[in-house]
């Protein structure tokens, strides 16, 4: 239903629901590291504060997983875009118009969710700890 | 920050006049196109990376540990108690104000006893809350000398407005200096405020405060072994004036509404005067 040569609603936000699954994801792994790790202990304990490598990894391929799902959309979008003779801004009740408004639509979303997850994972670029 | 919002704000501007009162006729339609991919899409996403990537990395740095120095703070209803626990050095207690050495960073840690309070100095940092049975803590460094407020801003009861602290920032060799003397208790009193001390214990004061040097060694309110130094009493309720430590006394719960400390409304007016120059010579 997701890789359908016919555009449709669920092509539409396929690339939009990868950079929702990928923010839960990174929020998961990183709550989940500090808090089972207990760091909030380290105040009190002075131990060092967790080491927080594998999670950062896990987001890595998180991140690699939702950028690779937006560029499969982001080829089919361009693929449906390109599918009919309709011309903008694609407004007629025809078969062409619908599909090119659909592949469009979905290009342009593929972009701004690309950013997102990419802005998204930038904190575990930066930040190695629960502080 | 300020030149790079007043640049995109002049930019945007610059457009918009441009589009109504300079060339108001349409433009080509590749013009157009051209302005949103670059304006709309390309320049917003750099300059928000550019931000993000910037502020990111400023981040590890601000939490990372203090240079030494650690500061507990206790927020209590109404007022603060301070414990400086120097790296090399005894403990020094004292209360409603925080000196700090400028140039380095300092690492306060923040509870309290009672109820959610919050430690906020404007001008050094963001606030943080004070929460019992966990400890938080903060970092801070201030860059410059001088004289910044701090306020209670989580509301904690009927004085919440009149939690207030003064942080004095000197220089870090008159800061060591500063808090090696405090090792020491202050000298004794001599006349008025010598009968003042004696008054100050007399009255059962040093049941609720301390005062290092005396048998003053309660520790349920203000430590008040330096309060003379103080540039204000009651946590920045009023300027610290004899007439004002009488006022507070006498009046407690006037200036303070539920505060712990009981006024006293039946001392003699010459007795407050003497306990009032006795705790203005507290230095």
């Amino acid at each position: 239903m997701i890789a359908s040569a016919r555009a449709s609603l669920i092509t539409l936000i396929a690339a939009p629901t990868a950079w929702a699954a990928h923010f839960l994801t990174s929020y998961v792994i990183a709550a989940t590291a500090c808090a089972k790790t207990m760091a909030d202990a380290r105040v009190f304990t002075g131990a060092a504060w967790p080491d927080l490598t594998p999670a950062r990894i896990a987001i890595g391929v998180a991140t690699l997983a939702a950028l690779g799902v937006i560029a499969l959309s982001t080829r089919q979008a361009l693929g449906h875009w390109r599918d009919g003779d309709a011309e903008p801004p694609y407004d007629d009740a025809t078969r062409d118009d619908r599909q090119q408004f659909l592949g469009y639509a979905t290009l342009l979303l593929c972009g701004l969710s690309a950013v997102g997850v990419v802005f998204v994972a930038l904190p575990a670029v930066f930040i190695g700890d629960c502080r | 920050m300020a030149i790079g919002a007043g640049v995109v704000w002049c930019l945007v501007l610059g457009v918009a006049v441009y589009a109504t009162r300079i060339r108001p006729d349409p433009h080509e339609e590749a013009v157009g196109w051209r302005l949103i991919l670059w304006g709309g899409v390309v320049f917003p996403t750099v300059v928000l990376a550019a931000l993000l990537v910037f502020g990111l990395g400023l981040m590890p740095q601000l939490r990372e540990p203090g240079e030494g120095l650690r500061i507990d703070v206790s927020g209590e209803q109404f007022w603060w108690r301070v414990t400086y626990r120097p790296a090399d050095g005894p403990a020094v207690v004292s209360a409603n104000e925080i000196r700090v050495p400028v140039g380095e960073r300092v690492e306060f840690g923040l509870t309290s006893p009672d109820v959610i309070h919050a430690f906020w100095i404007p001008a050094l940092g963001g606030k943080v809350d004070m929460i019992p049975g966990r400890e938080n803590r903060l970092v801070l460094k201030a860059e410059k000398p001088g004289t910044y407020r701090g306020a209670c801003t989580e509301f904690c009861g009927a004085s919440h407005a009149l939690m207030a602290f003064d942080v004095v920032a000197i220089e870090k060799a008159a800061f060591s200096a500063w808090l090696a003397a405090q090792a020491t208790p202050p000298s004794p009193p001599e006349g008025e405020a010598a009968r003042g001390r004696e008054l100050f214990l007399r009255h059962g004061c040093g049941a609720c405060h301390r005062v290092a040097g005396t048998e003053a060694a309660g520790e349920v309110g203000p430590d008040l072994t330096r309060f003379g130094a103080r540039a204000t009493l009651g946590a920045a309720t009023l300027a610290n004036t004899p007439d004002n430590i009488a006022r507070f006394v006498r009046e407690t719960g006037a200036l303070k509404p539920r505060a712990k400390m009981p006024a006293y409304p039946n001392l003699p007016g010459e007795e407050l005067a003497a306990i009032a120059a006795y705790l203005g010579s507290l230095k």
